[in-house]
């Protein structure tokens, strides 16, 4: 029988990379992304012993995240910044390689989404299926399907216009 | 102009951050609320060792004025009641775990944090003209034999070191105090927030 440390270890080894991205779309800031993922790791290890397979491990952590972050930006007024251009050029060193500011771009779009859009655009970049985005997001999968097509059209847009800028 | 297959490559390409290991992440949370307890364990300890120390003085010296004796007598008396209410504050924190319930845990925080507010206000002023009485009356016997010049300047000296702690020195210590109280409480109230299981 495996102890709860090292099965808290386990989830987070697996889980905390996918966490930390989702904190990061929602702060676009990468202290701000590694304390609440660190909160949404607290709470799991705090709860483990109430988690009964009622769904998987992956969606519950989802939904700790998801709530850790709104409530930290309904507490803290923290909103993604209007501006998005000015941010990326005075952060970032002139070394920085392309690719890099594509993925930060990446993330300041996702940032200018709706709060429940961004929870759904995470999932589906990070592959989650739609049957446990639809449990997440407390949304029916047809309606799912409708809202996720609409969101990467958006993301897309979002992304298109700022890089043109 | 991309794709939002391009978007998607892009985010599964993307350079990983370093993060921090399970281990680290648990030490880090009990950390911030075990520098409280360590902070106000020291000031105990110190209360501990000055009242061992005025034991020493009143069993293995001899002084001619009932003043001194009074004087160590208030001392030692003001010390331990301080210390027996700081340490009530100290047991009403470390008894609980708030890694693993964090609901009592914030509750004795907050119980906590009212007792350090009853004990930095009137009770601290209460402390120090008490202990300037003892230590004052304690320095009437020591410093009689000493010139008058150098027994003028040692009151002085006392006098403005406990008005330097008590209007300065305290409010410092307080302000830093309440902050970090604070800090811990509004960290742990958002979690009880998301308590929903």
């Amino acid at each position: 029988m495996k102890t709860k440390d090292s099965a808290f270890r386990e989830i987070f080894e697996a889980n905390s990379k996918r966490i930390y991205r989702l904190c990061y779309s929602y702060t676009a800031d990468s202290a701000a992304a590694n304390d609440l993922m660190q909160e949404t790791f607290l709470k799991v290890w705090q709860n483990l012993d109430k988690f009964r397979n009622q769904s998987m491990i992956s969606t519950w952590i989802y939904r700790i995240a998801v709530n850790t972050c709104l409530t930290y930006l309904r507490s803290e007024k923290r909103q993604a910044k209007d501006e998005l251009t000015p941010f990326i050029a005075e952060n970032e060193p002139e070394e920085v390689s392309g690719k890099k500011e594509e993925v930060d771009l990446l993330y300041q779009c996702i940032a200018k989404l709706e709060e429940s859009e961004r929870i759904i655009i995470t999932m589906v970049l990070d592959e989650v299926p739609y049957p446990e985005i639809a449990e997440i997001s407390g949304i029916s999968e047809g309606n799912l399907r409708v809202k996720i097509h609409r969101i990467k059209s958006k993301l897309t847009e979002l992304y298109n216009h700022y890089e043109e800028l | 102009m991309k794709n939002f297959e391009e978007l998607s490559s892009m985010w599964t390409a993307q350079p990983q951050k370093e993060q921090i290991t399970a281990d680290t992440l648990l030490k880090q949370v009990k950390k911030g609320t075990q520098s409280l307890q360590q902070k106000l364990l020291v000031s105990i300890l110190m209360m501990a060792a000055t009242f061992i120390f005025m034991i020493v003085l009143f069993l293995f010296f001899l002084f001619n004025s009932w003043l001194t004796y009074a004087g160590i007598f208030i001392t030692m008396g003001t010390i331990l009641i301080y210390a027996i209410l700081m340490y009530r504050d100290y047991r009403l924190i470390a008894s609980h775990d708030p890694t693993v319930e964090v609901n009592i845990y914030l509750q004795k925080l907050k119980e906590y944090q009212k007792g350090r507010n009853r004990m930095n206000g009137k009770m601290l002023y209460v402390y120090s003209v008490l202990l300037s009485i003892g230590l004052g009356l304690f320095l009437i016997e020591i410093l009689r034999s000493v010139p008058l010049l150098v027994e003028i300047l040692a009151y002085l000296a006392f006098i403005g070191w406990m008005a330097f702690v008590t209007f300065y020195l305290r409010k410092k210590i307080i302000k830093t105090e309440q902050e970090k109280i604070g800090q811990v409480i509004s960290r742990l109230e958002r979690l009880k927030l998301q308590f929903k299981d």
